[in-house]
């Protein structure tokens, strides 16, 4: 992917260009949000990554200008200012995605995943109504799940979250990422909401001795791989 | 005594006040010039008497008989008193008895008085129409009588004058005092309205709201300035105090940022699992920190109340069953059960915040309630007020606990050992506020019961 990252501080900037890079993408890395605005408009990125505070122009107008320029790639704000009203700033300017500082690199890595996946604005009518990964085979239009042609019964909530997995297969979806599109939580609850309800959708999907198909990934979240084991 | 407290209290006291005033005003004219006119009267009659008494010594009995007849009824003039103001109430009457009690002359006078003054002595007039009068007999030398008489119309007409100024004045004053009281209560109560319409936009987090001044230069003018002044200076204070927040959490969490992006890296160098589990809870206690700095500034900004621009009508009653039903496995895994019985109801707030309110209540049940305890949700309309309870039946809080659990970094585990910084509460209550609500515990002989009244659109 084509990352436009705009950060001001140097050493957080050289952090995330050498693990982007490293995660095979291609990053151009701005100081200045004139500079990064004019660099949106005269390039196509697949992702802006922004942060808020920066010299010049503000990630927040800077992706406000962007946006009124005609500029669909989607966005993830990376902001200090942590507070409640912030984040909806930010979501209200035009982020699809607001990661406060500071984050976890693994935590930004699965955001960007997530973000490039969902299909643009306007195309998103003829989406699918069949998730089929592995052995899981979801049926978005009448609700069921069959693991393996058996039929699974799931709770409201385990469907959402297993149908967030299904669209996410192959990349890592960390717990808060699953708080905010499956619960809608914006704030990080104390209790392991998401590791109780993973447990129970696992117990239902693994029964009859199937293999365990959400893996997880240790200190950063889950995984259903599409491949097998 | 008693002091009025409010503008219709004053004026009914400044209106009988006044009332009260002309009213003695009325009552002392009428008394002094009924006096005065009776006195005029008096003098006027033993005037009459010494000149009639006069006229009977030089020329007899016979003569002032005549002269009695002639005068009898009439109207006067000579003496000065009332005299030229036409004939009304200035009639002078006359009798005169021979020695053995009968009448010679004068026949106006029905009764004839004893010697001496005679107060309100019925009369005749010679339209036909009765009166009273003021009299004095005398007796004649020759053991006859003669009598003297004014009417006392005069009098009563002064008096029916002076009552009818003073009640016209009385009038006056009741009227214009009620509609200058009015007027008055109107001009204030409109000032008060732009001032408490102000205040009530500053309470409810616009601190651009100012009292309008219309540049009259009146008091109202000048409390709307000074208040608008105070009202500048905590617009001032509340962006400072806004700045300094987000130039804290920027100075703080760009260098955390930081040290996080180093302990990652050290992480992945790590030469064995044990150095990457200490670097690992070292990241964890980082997080915890920030977590708890988040969590003081989130409170003072939901207590900034400007998270009510954001507020729509919600479906309260989903989003509790949403929040119970994320939560629920979590009882379940510990055995404990949690039961939800909610009406529907609607009302206005934001739903982001009213979850995270009831997540920290049902956490709070979880870490803080004890083993087993289990979780009681009800949402119920009463009133007009969406009220829900969130209650346990765990061991509850120790009796001096109360309202300290609602504090900021009140923990009642007196070893602080368990999970959380003591400000899940203080949330839930900085959430109620906002929402125009309010939270108390209700006495329960089991576990600790939180009551929360929210206002309420209504009932589904």
């Amino acid at each position: 992917m084509r990352i436009l990252l705009l950060e001001d501080d140097k050493e957080t900037r050289d952090y995330l260009v050498r693990g982007l890079t490293e995660l095979g993408h291609q990053v151009v890395a701005e100081s200045e949000g004139k500079a990064a605005l004019a660099r949106t408009l005269a390039e196509a990125f697949d992702i802006l990554v922004l942060d808020r505070m920066v010299p010049g122009l503000d990630g927040l107008t800077m992706l406000r200008l962007a946006r009124e320029a005609g500029c669909q790639s989607p966005a993830i704000i990376l902001s200090a200012m942590a507070g409640i009203e912030d984040r909806v700033a930010g979501l209200e300017e035009g982020a699809d995605d607001y990661l406060i500082k500071p984050f976890a690199f693994a935590e930004l890595a699965a955001r960007l995943g997530a973000l490039a996946r969902r299909p643009p604005p306007g195309e998103r009518g003829d989406a699918q109504t069949l998730l089929r990964v592995g052995g899981i085979e979801m049926d978005l239009v009448r609700r069921t799940v069959k693991r393996d042609g058996r039929t699974v019964d799931l709770q409201p909530r385990e469907f959402s979250l297993l149908e967030y997995l299904l669209r996410n297969a192959d990349r890592l979806v960390t717990r808060t990422m699953l708080l905010d599109r499956v619960w809608n939580f914006g704030f990080d609850p104390k209790t392991n909401i998401v590791e109780t309800h993973m447990s129970r959708l696992r117990t239902k999907l693994n029964e009859g001795g199937a293999d365990n198909v959400i893996r997880t990934i240790r200190g950063s979240g889950y995984m259903i791989v599409s491949g097998g084991q | 005594m008693i002091v009025p407290r409010t503008i219709k209290g004053l004026s009914i006291l400044t209106a009988s006040i006044s009332g009260l005033v002309i009213s003695a005003l009325g009552a002392a004219a009428i008394f002094i010039s009924h006096r005065e006119i009776e006195a005029q009267i008096d003098h006027r009659i033993e005037l009459e008497m010494d000149a009639l008494l006069e006229y009977h010594a030089s020329h007899g009995t016979a003569a002032l008989a005549q002269f009695v007849d002639m005068r009898d009824g009439g109207t006067t003039g000579g003496t000065g008193y009332l005299a030229g103001a036409g004939g009304e109430g200035r009639m002078m009457l006359y009798a005169l008895s021979d020695a053995k009690g009968n009448r010679i002359a004068g026949s106006l006078i029905p009764r004839l008085p004893p010697d001496g003054w005679t107060e309100f002595l019925p009369i005749r007039r010679p339209d036909g129409s009765t009166g009273k009068a003021q009299a004095l007999g005398r007796s004649l030398p020759d053991g006859g009588q003669i009598v003297v008489a004014g009417d006392r119309d005069a009098l009563s007409r002064a008096d029916d004058r002076i009552l009818l100024v003073a009640l016209a004045g009385l009038g006056v004053i009741l009227l214009t005092g009620t509609v200058s009281t009015i007027a008055l209560g109107r001009l204030i109560r409109r000032r008060l309205v732009l001032i408490s319409g102000a205040a009530q936009g500053i309470i409810e987090g616009d601190y651009t709201r100012r009292v309008p001044i219309d540049g009259s230069g009146s008091e109202f003018d000048r409390i709307s300035m000074i208040l608008n002044a105070m009202l500048g200076r905590i617009e001032t204070l509340m962006l400072s105090l806004r700045q300094v927040s987000s130039d804290i959490a920027h100075d703080m969490r760009t260098p955390l940022g930081r040290i996080r992006q180093d302990m990652e890296a050290l992480m992945r160098a790590a030469p064995d699992e044990a150095t990457a589990d200490r670097i690992e809870r070292t990241i964890a206690d980082m997080d915890a920190l920030l977590d708890l700095f988040a969590g003081l500034l989130g409170i003072s900004e939901v207590q900034g109340l400007a998270v009510r621009k954001r507020f729509i009508l919600l479906p309260f009653a989903e989003i509790v069953a949403d929040i119970v039903e994320a939560y629920r496995p979590a009882f379940d895994d510990e055995g404990r059960t949690i039961t939800a019985m909610l009406d529907d109801v609607t009302i206005r707030g934001d739903a982001q915040l009213l979850k995270r309110a009831i997540a920290n209540m049902l956490e709070n049940i979880l870490v803080h309630a004890g083993d087993g305890a289990n979780a009681i949700i009800t949402l119920a309309v009463e009133q007009g007020a969406a009220v829900l309870t969130v209650a346990d039946d765990g061991p509850g809080i120790p009796a001096n606990g109360g309202e300290k659990i609602f504090e900021r970094l009140v923990r009642l585990d007196p070893t602080r050992s368990k999970p959380g910084h003591g400000l899940g509460l203080s949330m839930v209550r900085a959430i109620v506020h906002a929402h125009q609500g309010m939270i108390k515990i209700v006495p329960s002989s089991s576990g600790l019961h939180l009551a929360i009244r929210l206002p309420g659109v209504r009932a589904g």
